[in-house]
């Protein structure tokens, strides 16, 4: 455990005590929680059913997420449907700073501050120079499973390509919807939400001087069948000439463009194609 | 709310099970996810509120966290023991990187009105609490790491995917300019009658 400069005195204590206030509470809203499984069911149908590609497999997971979401309506509809109730504090809040950290709410108290399960920082480990290793049986099927995904090529995703300037993605008519978007400004750049239905790619970012230099990954996963939920060993077994990055690792894709890997807690958490001409 | 605790046990110990359904085309499992999110979704949004400063981003936060986690449900309890420490983390590093594509985004456009009800902020006479929401996010999310989870140093390096000497600036950072600010307030209020 690595122990923090002396600096948190008064100020700590003030932190300390403002997260363990009772106003940060937020209620949840009725039937929230039906909602999030609703959207996790709509988003794992997408997957899929992209991935059965037209089989009777696609035909049943459509039967079933559709019979499951009729019971479970709440919220259906809306991107964003209110999770959270207003907190009820704001009319009575205290004007008065609260007294200090008397007020352990169960919910504040379940992380186990502390819990330690992280596994000793990433960068400790010396630099592995194996190569890749043959793929043993266990790698395999994790491997199968993860062939199922959508794939962000080294050039880019389905018809939308690195380098392609704005009007070209959006004649795709996989960008985000068209009457809402514009191109980016001169000398700028802008971020494009990918509408194809799939939830394999979240957004693209397109510069006005060198075209699509970024796509961030939803689902989709690198030929190699690495994406978000990869583990740190499937990353490492995928490639042996990672970089280290400040929020993770990367590794080329192809000649103009490097894939961009965050890793937290030993597993990647998002993927992104990035140009290496990228201005934004 | 006593039963917070079991139910996270409960939520490890169905791993096993949730593993032998892996590659289902059947959404089955999403019975242990529902289970889940219904243990954990205040203590979620409460960590939201911490790290985003508002209810509606915490409430915004938690469902697109948890809709993705959820979606790759056996997986995740598959890779990690412990799928409330990486519900956290994700929600941590997705708090972060949302900011960032804002950022981008506002180099071309206008940032949108904010929208014409915005309920009162039961912390606005709180002057730390408005010194926070000027940190950048991930310095926030670093004082956020410590002080709300006390977590350590290597900890929070190995939560955000950065070095420790990362960590360690980015939090002499944030108490810096939380310090500057508190400071700067307590002028200011002294000089308003100049």
């Amino acid at each position: 455990m690595t122990h923090w400069e002396p600096d948190d005195d008064a100020l700590g204590d003030e932190l300390r005590r403002l997260f363990d206030d009772d106003r940060l509470d937020v209620r949840p809203a009725a039937g929230a929680g039906d909602a999030i499984v609703a959207g996790a069911r709509r988003r794992r149908r997408r997957r899929t059913v992209m991935a059965a590609g037209g089989g009777t497999l696609a035909v049943l997971a459509l039967v079933g997420g559709g019979l499951a979401l009729t019971t479970l309506r709440g919220g259906e509809d809306h991107r964003h449907p209110p999770v959270a109730a207003m907190p009820q504090t704001t009319t009575t809040s205290p004007v008065t700073s609260a007294p200090s950290a008397s007020s352990p709410s169960a919910e504040r108290s379940e992380p186990t501050p502390g819990s330690p399960q992280t596994p000793p920082s990433v960068e400790q480990q010396p630099p592995q120079s194996q190569p890749v290793r043959p793929s043993t049986s266990t790698e395999s099927t994790s491997a199968s499973v993860l062939a199922d995904r959508p794939v962000l090529g080294t050039d880019g995703y389905r018809q939308l390509a690195l380098g392609m300037s704005y009007q070209e993605a959006a004649a795709t008519g996989l960008l985000g919807p068209v009457e809402t978007t514009t191109a980016p400004a001169d000398n700028a750049c802008a971020t494009y939400a990918v509408t194809d239905g799939a939830n394999a790619i979240e957004d693209v970012t397109i510069s006005s001087a060198n075209g699509i230099v970024r796509f961030r990954a939803a689902d989709a996963a690198t030929p190699e069948g690495i994406g978000a939920g990869s583990s740190l060993d499937q990353l490492r077994s995928a490639y042996s000439d990672l970089t280290t990055e400040p929020s993770g690792y990367s590794t080329s894709a192809g000649a103009g463009a490097r894939y961009s890997f965050v890793v937290s807690t030993e597993t990647v958490t998002e993927l992104q194609l990035v140009a290496l001409n990228s201005d934004c | 709310m006593t039963a917070v605790a079991p139910a996270i046990l409960r939520g490890d110990g169905r791993a096993a099970t949730a593993r032998q359904e892996r590659g289902s085309a059947v959404p089955g499992d999403l019975t242990d996810f529902a289970e889940f999110v219904e243990a954990n979704l205040p203590g979620l949004l409460r960590y939201g509120h911490a790290l985003t400063g508002n209810p509606h981003d915490a409430a915004d936060l938690v469902q697109t966290v948890l809709e993705k986690i959820g979606s790759r449900w056996s997986h995740v309890l598959h890779k990690t023991g412990d799928p409330l420490a990486y519900v956290r983390r994700s929600m941590a590093n997705a708090h972060i990187s949302r900011w960032r594509r804002l950022r981008r985004e506002s180099l071309v456009a206008d940032i949108p009105e904010p929208s014409a009800f915005t309920p009162a902020d039961p912390f606005e006479h709180e002057p730390l609490w408005q010194a926070l929401r000027d940190l950048p996010p991930r310095q926030r999310a670093v004082i956020v790491l410590r002080y709300y989870e006390g977590l350590s140093e290597a900890e929070i390096a190995a939560s955000l995917g950065v070095s420790p000497g990362t960590v360690k600036s980015q939090a002499s950072k944030a108490i810096a300019s939380l310090r500057g600010k508190l400071r700067g307030d307590e002028e200011t209020e002294g000089r308003e009658a100049v």
